[in-house]
């Protein structure tokens, strides 16, 4: 009996364990162990950081040549003083890992398909496309060209290193909050990481074209339609470098121009209801940024200021890390890439550096011609060409793993071969970012990280390849300058617009533009350089491109710079928070005209009333702005009701008989951009674009824009808690990174457009906002909207994230000796050699 | 008896902090079983020192943290168990914490009299034989 008690107690004891052990379910939602998660020694409970005055201790760290002083400021921002970049990079690998590990573990797990390994199947069809768009293949490229350079490798090596040294040390009850929810082990660091990490940002900034869509809308509408409809340059466009006769005498030898045929169809009509989502297809590239440098002559102060505000998707914890280094060879601060040493975007005591987003289109898609049906030959001019096969494992978490096979052809990666309904399923992917750098990355950041002066950034740029950067500088002997900085494909006009037949060799790449032949400038007499993704050059450069321009805060910026006399900080703040739409303006006073009042109720003459009073602001408080971007878009769309109606019903020539059987296949089509749009409503109002194909009518501009008004008014009725303050509707949402919604921050009412310097849309906007004065003293501001700390249980994580939406900065504190920064030191901590 | 209880409750909770050295979380069931083999008299006593040991000892290592990080964390992570309040995420975990000793003790208690003692019925059956 006593036996049997003991065993019943025993198997109770046993099974209660068991259970806390196991992952549990929720509904759809799997919950981590709750044995291990809720446990006050390493469950979450010790992610709980506390909020009084932090306590830093002394470390010691082998490898490191010297001792280290860090010291941290009430930013949580490590200023490094090391007695070489070495070890500065030991110990910046090391705090990164430190504040955010589980962010570097994601995001490089993300690159390279290894989601599923942690997430399971539902993250399986990313997986499988990062391993057959060929990300690791990719970063494997890079460390070839980064060994190039045994010197920058050195600081890679000790970064990761510096890395490894955290997690090497940590318990679990250190590890990271997100890796206890998600039930998975910290795993150690490595150069290939790193690479990921970079392809990662290369990824989100130059993997993008227009091709499949370009290539149906080519087909369906014809030459002539295409031509009228797309036009590839903006005449009111204000281009990053205008001509100056710098490319007189040059006529570069241009591969032979893209031809393609095409039949022109057009399809029935459908009534368009408008629904109130983000549009994105008419107004550029989702990601941007600003970078601008003023000179001496336009300051105040007369010493240049560089501004830079690069947009990306919005995250915590945030994409920047700040830091400073300080080495006998440099005292840099500013922000990094965690995963990477050294500075991105930042400055010096003599210079500073920014950077935008290069909009060219660096990827094309080639369509192989297969000989046989295993798909393992292909036609290549008058050759038999072979795909060399990657072999693909992707570990499922609670699956089986999945062995994928991809083809690499001479252009790259056969992609979509896996899914039999995908148009681009026989095409292969050819992307800049796959090739071997001719010169490691880091050295560019080094380069600039240690400049002191103009030829020092410009002896930095060359060999930086993807992705593409409009590299703004700079100095504070008073140089400013701008450089369209990447490698570019010498292109065939039209060559890259549209998916290219991949049997013949003379479309593939050949050649690139010659480094001094990329766009750049110095000391222009306007007394500013600028870019916001938009064209690099007018069409007078005489090597053809292709791309995704921006078209709206380009030309506001050059406008308000232009103007601008006497500049202070203070301005360019003021234009970096610049909520101004040019697109607003450009188009409401058009729309007003048009609209014909007579026709509207009194509901509807006091919308219009309030669109008439607007400045063109997305205001937080404005009312207008919702008014105005539901009027638009919906006219937008009844004019382009003839397109969508082909992405319903229409043909594409990549639609292969078995294809175009699947049902309900969508065709991706090309929309008009907004700016060619607005420039028809003015100037050729009786455009067939604006008649509505099924109806009896011959419809003008002017009923397309009542009718669309009518849209807007009659879904403001039906919605009228639409009707409030900007802020109140847009919808602005900081996510966590690994989307679990109570570690975001969704409760912030904030103004901004895509389409203003402010570009805020609902998940993408300013991620780093800097503004540096280079005068005797470096006077920098900055703010990014997050917090130093990864940790969603600690005060750092999202400290400036308010301080950022109302539209504030920091002092960027550059310390001249561990012993500055009075008043602003949290602590310190000695890293010592071991 | 009290003292005893109160021996149990505290060595229980002493042991169980031993996971601040980096043991594992279930660990506390093994520890608690040892002080149940040794100190209580009573399965009931087992039971009731282990809960409440393991209770306390999960209770303040949670609450400590929390409260030095004003429940900046705590409150986050309520929201991903159904909107649980701070408290409510203590009083779960101390909950665990109580259950795990609770059952520990008993075992270890039970094993004690399973072991060491000559199981009752064959002690009568043998008593009865030798009559």
């Amino acid at each position: 009996m006593r036996l049997i008690k003991f065993l019943l107690s025993l198997l109770v004891t046993i099974l209660l364990v068991w259970q806390l052990a196991r992952p549990q379910q929720a509904g759809d939602k799997t919950l981590p162990p709750p044995g291990a998660f809720f446990n006050p020694f390493s469950g979450f409970w010790t992610n709980a950081e506390s909020v009084g005055a932090p306590v830093f201790h002394d470390i010691s760290m082998p490898g490191l040549k010297g001792p280290v002083q860090v010291v941290y400021d009430d930013l949580m921002v490590p200023h490094i003083f090391a007695q070489n970049m070495e070890d500065a990079a030991r110990v910046q690998g090391y705090i990164t890992a430190q504040h955010r590990l589980w962010q570097m573990d994601i995001t490089a797990r993300k690159a390279s398909g290894r989601l599923s390994e942690v997430l399971g199947e539902r993250t399986l069809r990313i997986d499988r496309l990062a391993r057959r768009r060929g990300m690791v293949f990719a970063a494997e490229n890079d460390l070839i060209g980064w060994r190039k350079s045994p010197e920058t490798m050195v600081l890679l090596d000790a970064y990761t290193a510096g890395v490894n040294a955290w997690i090497s040390q940590m318990s679990k009850a250190d590890w990271p909050i997100e890796y206890k929810l998600l039930d998975y082990a910290p795993e150690p660091w490595t150069a290939l990481k790193a690479a990921l990490v970079t392809e990662a940002m290369a990824e989100t900034l130059c993997a993008w074209d227009d091709d499949l869509e370009s290539t149906n809308t080519f087909a369906q509408l014809g030459p002539e339609a295409f031509e009228y409809l797309y036009p590839e340059w903006n005449p009111k466009q204000q281009p990053i470098i205008p001509d100056t006769g710098q490319w007189k005498g040059l006529s570069p030898l241009l591969p032979p121009p893209f031809v393609a045929s095409a039949t022109n169809r057009l399809g029935a009509l459908e009534p368009v209801e408008y629904q109130n989502e983000e549009h994105y297809k008419y107004d550029g590239p989702i990601v941007g940024s600003n970078n601008w440098a003023v000179s001496g002559q336009k300051t105040r102060s007369g010493k240049p200021i560089l501004c830079n505000d690069p947009h990306l998707n919005l995250t915590l914890p945030s994409i920047w890390f700040q830091i400073q280094i300080h080495t006998p060879q440099t005292n840099t601060y500013g922000v990094s890439l965690p995963g990477v040493p050294g500075v991105v975007i930042g400055f010096n005591e003599h210079i500073a550096w920014g950077m935008t987003n290069v909009s060219h289109d660096v990827s094309d898609w080639y369509k192989i011609h297969w000989i046989n049906a295993e798909r393992s030959k292909y036609k290549l001019d008058n050759e038999e060409k072979s795909v060399t096969y990657r072999y693909e494992e992707i570990g499922v978490k609670g699956g089986k793993t999945l062995l994928d096979t991809v083809r690499y052809t001479v252009f790259g990666p056969v992609t979509y071969d896996f899914e039999s309904d995908n148009p681009l399923r026989d095409c292969a992917f050819r992307w800049m970012a796959h090739d071997v750098p001719e010169r490691s990355a880091f050295e560019t950041f080094l380069g600039l990280n240690t400049g002191k002066n103009y030829e020092d950034y410009k002896a930095a740029l060359p060999g930086f390849d993807a992705p593409a950067q409009n590299i703004v500088f700079a100095s504070r002997t008073g140089d400013i300058a701008i450089q369209v900085q990447g490698k570019y494909p010498v292109r065939g006009l039209q060559q890259g617009r549209f998916v290219q037949e991949g049997d013949r060799w003379i479309n593939a790449w050949h050649n690139y533009i010659p480094q001094e032949q990329v766009p750049s400038m110095k000391n222009p007499s306007r007394g500013f350089v600028f870019s916001a993704n938009q064209h690099s050059t007018p069409p007078s450069y005489p090597y053809y491109y292709v791309g995704n321009f921006e078209d709206w805060r380009s030309r506001r910026i050059h406008d308000q710079l232009a103007a601008m006399q006497a500049v202070t900080p203070e301005h360019m703040k003021n234009l970096q928070l610049d909520n101004f739409s040019q697109r607003a303006a450009d188009a409401l006073p058009v729309m007003l005209q048009l609209l014909d009042r007579s026709q509207l109720d009194d509901y509807g003459r006091q919308m219009a009333d309030e669109l008439s009073r607007w400045n063109y602001r997305y205001d937080p408080d404005a009312l207008a702005p919702l008014l105005f971007d539901v009027w638009f878009d919906s006219c937008y769309e009844a004019t382009w009701d003839e397109i969508s109606i082909l992405e319903k019903n229409g043909n594409s020539p990549l639609h292969t008989d078995d294809l175009a059987a699947v049902k309900n296949q969508k065709v991706a089509m090309l929309y008009p951009e907004a700016w060619r749009f607005i420039d028809m409503m003015q100037t050729d109002s009786a455009s067939i674009y604006f008649d509505h194909p099924a109806t009896p009518f011959r419809e003008t501009v002017r009923d397309i824009v009542l009718e669309s008004f009518k849209l807007a008014q009659q879904y403001f009725q039906q919605n009228p808690e639409q009707r409030a303050a900007y802020s109140q509707t847009k919808g602005f949402e900081l996510r966590h990174l690994g989307q679990i919604p109570a570690f975001g921050r969704m409760d912030l009412k904030i103004g901004g457009h895509r389409t203003a310097p402010n570009a805020m849309s609902k998940t993408n906007g300013p991620s780093w906002r800097m503004i540096v004065e280079l005068g005797d003293e470096i006077n920098a501001l900055g703010v990014y909207p997050g917090g130093q700390s990864g940790n969603p249980g600690s005060m750092y994580y999202d400290n400036m994230v308010n301080t950022w939406a109302s539209g504030n900065y920091y002092e960027l504190l550059l310390m001249k000796s561990p012993d500055d920064g009075t008043g602003r030191v949290l602590g310190k901590q000695v890293f010592k050699p071991q | 008896m009290i003292k005893n209880f109160l021996i149990g409750v505290l060595v229980i909770f002493l042991l169980g902090n031993l996971c601040r050295l980096g043991l594992p979380w279930w660990i506390l069931a093994p520890l608690a079983a040892i002080a149940g083999w040794i100190i209580p008299k009573s399965g009931y006593g087992a039971f009731l020192s282990g809960f409440t040991g393991g209770f306390l000892c999960w209770l303040i290592a949670a609450w400590l943290p929390d409260q030095s990080n004003s429940s900046l964390l705590s409150t986050k992570v309520g929201q991903l168990f159904l909107g649980a309040s701070p408290v409510t995420l203590l009083l779960v975990t101390a909950l665990m914490g109580g259950l795990i000793g609770a059952m520990g003790a008993l075992t270890g208690h039970l094993a004690k009299d399973a072991l060491t003692k000559p199981a009752g019925r064959r002690k009568y059956m043998q008593e009865r034989r030798r009559r």
